[in-house]
């Protein structure tokens, strides 16, 4: 079970976007932590400090110039 | 009949086909069918005519320009039109005309298409159906009842029902293939950065794709030929040489090597009987042809899917940070509740996707060595009823076209027969990076060895 999502942490994670819910909007929203929260831990694998994202730059003939 | 692109180019080559006539004929069934599939959100029938009258001038006086000379054609209304309202299907932008349009537009006006009008969208290409919009949602041509998917919705009514030949689509997750597969169409998500975003409202900055969509995957690489290229007001777009993407059509499929992604569609995320029968069809079909078919085996669907959404909520959050914060309550309601969904995910979680991302993207690579394509779902099975579509979607079930948004390659979805409902079913046909004409061979190939092409929806008169 992930870590319940308390009106008070979603309300600091809503005030942090700048977002402004309904009270209904925000016990739908709460509906969505578990499998949010399975998601999240689908992405986190035991990868090490070492592993990049997937950014690259592409350097074009004029940034080269 | 409603022809091809490909037949109605030789019909007007040939001064058989005049595109006045061709664009009568599509406006003729808008006017029958529109008030009922609300594909269009803007018909700009006088623009078309007269394109279409101009088009016919110019081609009975030099020949046309290319296959897409008279071709009418529509557009998803988050592409920006010059002098066209566009609302991205949103209060936010009602009243919006651009002065420019976007680089898709432009290469389809240049290549001589006739602009049928805006199609219908789910508002800023998210969520969907929504019904407190200031247009209503559009509807499936095999069953008005049922959903069209979304979000390039009205597009893929459009084409279904014959009322434009060809139109764009985009896709974030699956917004191109889904509504082709759903409608019974071909539609092409190609590779990333191959067709320029310049002038295309964002879903999602990585994830983002243009593409055509059209009746059959021939007409997806018509429609292709004349859309790539690198455009350097797109930030991601490729600079790469452009194939033609017609040349490999009707070279067989002896030798082409074909691996199947079968867990995706049968246990990871088991699907319909009529789309795993019709998978089941195809692969046959394409031994017939000559593929040489293997399985193969991948990470599971969801993996790839929660990759991709949380990438997804995180950059889409961003694109709309500044309206979510000043005017969520002008979106519809589904969308407020999507875009608060970037609320819950942090910076730290979006990287996690983004380094799970490189994986999977290797994955996908090392998978498809020695192969030409993959083939997975294109979706669940028939198109659900309008008002089943769940608001969490995207916690409901996995989604089979999303690993290809992830990994960037390019895919389409192409129609494998019906269901006991009448509706389509399909399947999706991946390729390499930029190898775009492969995927067309084979998926063109499995077209015209097959009888689904034949049948259009019962309204357009089967």
């Amino acid at each position: 079970m992930p870590p319940k999502l308390t009106d008070e942490s979603l309300d600091y994670l809503l005030d942090a976007a700048g977002l402004v819910l309904t009270a209904e909007q925000k016990a739908d929203l709460a509906t969505t932590h578990e499998a949010l929260t399975a998601m999240k831990a689908r992405v986190r694998k035991p990868r090490g400090r070492m592993a990049e994202p997937a950014h690259t730059f592409g350097y074009t003939a004029e940034d080269l110039a | 009949m409603i022809p091809t692109i490909a037949e109605a180019a030789k019909l007007i080559a040939a001064k058989k086909l005049s595109p006045v006539e061709l664009t009568q004929a599509c406006l003729s069934r808008m006017h029958a069918m529109d008030d009922t599939l609300h594909a269009f959100i803007l018909p700009t029938e006088e623009r078309a005519l007269s394109e279409a009258r101009a088009a016919e001038a110019e081609i009975m006086k030099s020949g046309p320009r290319g296959p897409m000379h008279g071709i009418p054609i529509g557009l998803k209304d988050i592409v920006d039109t010059a002098g066209l309202e566009t609302t991205c299907q949103s209060r936010l932008l009602a009243g919006n005309v651009p002065d420019k349009d976007a680089m898709c537009a432009v290469k389809l006006a240049s290549a001589g298409s006739v602009l049928m009008g805006k199609l219908t969208t789910h508002e800023f290409a998210d969520g969907g159906p929504s019904f407190d919009l200031p247009k209503p949602p559009s509807r499936n041509p095999w069953n008005p009842d049922h959903f069209t998917a979304g979000s390039s919705s009205g597009t893929g009514a459009a084409v279904a029902a014959g009322m434009i030949l060809c139109g764009i689509g985009t896709d974030t997750g699956g917004s191109i293939r889904g509504p082709a597969a759903l409608c019974g169409i071909a539609g092409i998500k190609p590779t990333y950065g191959l067709v320029s975003r310049a002038g295309v409202a964002p879903a999602a900055f990585s994830l983002d794709h243009i593409g055509p969509m059209a009746w059959t995957s021939e007409d997806c690489a018509i429609m292709l030929q004349a859309l790539a290229g690198h455009d350097p007001a797109d930030p991601a777009s490729a600079n790469q040489p452009i194939p033609d993407y017609t040349a490999l059509l009707g070279t067989g499929l002896k030798g082409v090597k074909v691996g199947v992604i079968r867990h995706f569609h049968e246990t990871d995320a088991p699907v319909a009987p009529a789309t795993q029968a019709g998978i089941d069809n195809a692969m046959a079909v394409l031994r017939d042809l000559g593929a040489i078919v293997s399985d193969v085996t991948v990470s599971p669907l969801q993996d790839w899917h929660a990759c991709g959404s949380l990438i997804s909520m995180a950059e889409r959050a961003t694109a709309y940070e500044e309206w979510a914060r000043t005017r969520l309550s002008e979106f519809s309601e589904r969308v407020q509740r999507r875009l608060a969904l970037g609320a819950m995910v942090s910076a730290v979680d979006y990287l996690q996707a983004v380094r799970r991302r490189r994986e999977l993207r290797a994955e996908l690579k090392a998978a498809m060595a020695g192969l030409d394509v993959v083939i997975t779902a294109g979706a669940y099975g028939e198109a659900a009823k309008m008002d089943a579509i769940p608001r969490w979607d995207v916690f409901a079930a996995p989604s089979f076209t999303i690993p290809f948004n992830v990994t960037g390659y390019p895919a389409i979805a192409v129609c494998t027969g019906f269901g006991p409902l009448g509706l389509p079913v399909s399947m999706q046909v991946v390729g390499k990076p930029f190898q775009e004409a492969t995927v067309f061979r084979v998926a063109d190939a499995f077209e015209k060895a097959t009888e689904f092409r034949n049948k259009r929806p019962a309204m357009v008169g089967g």
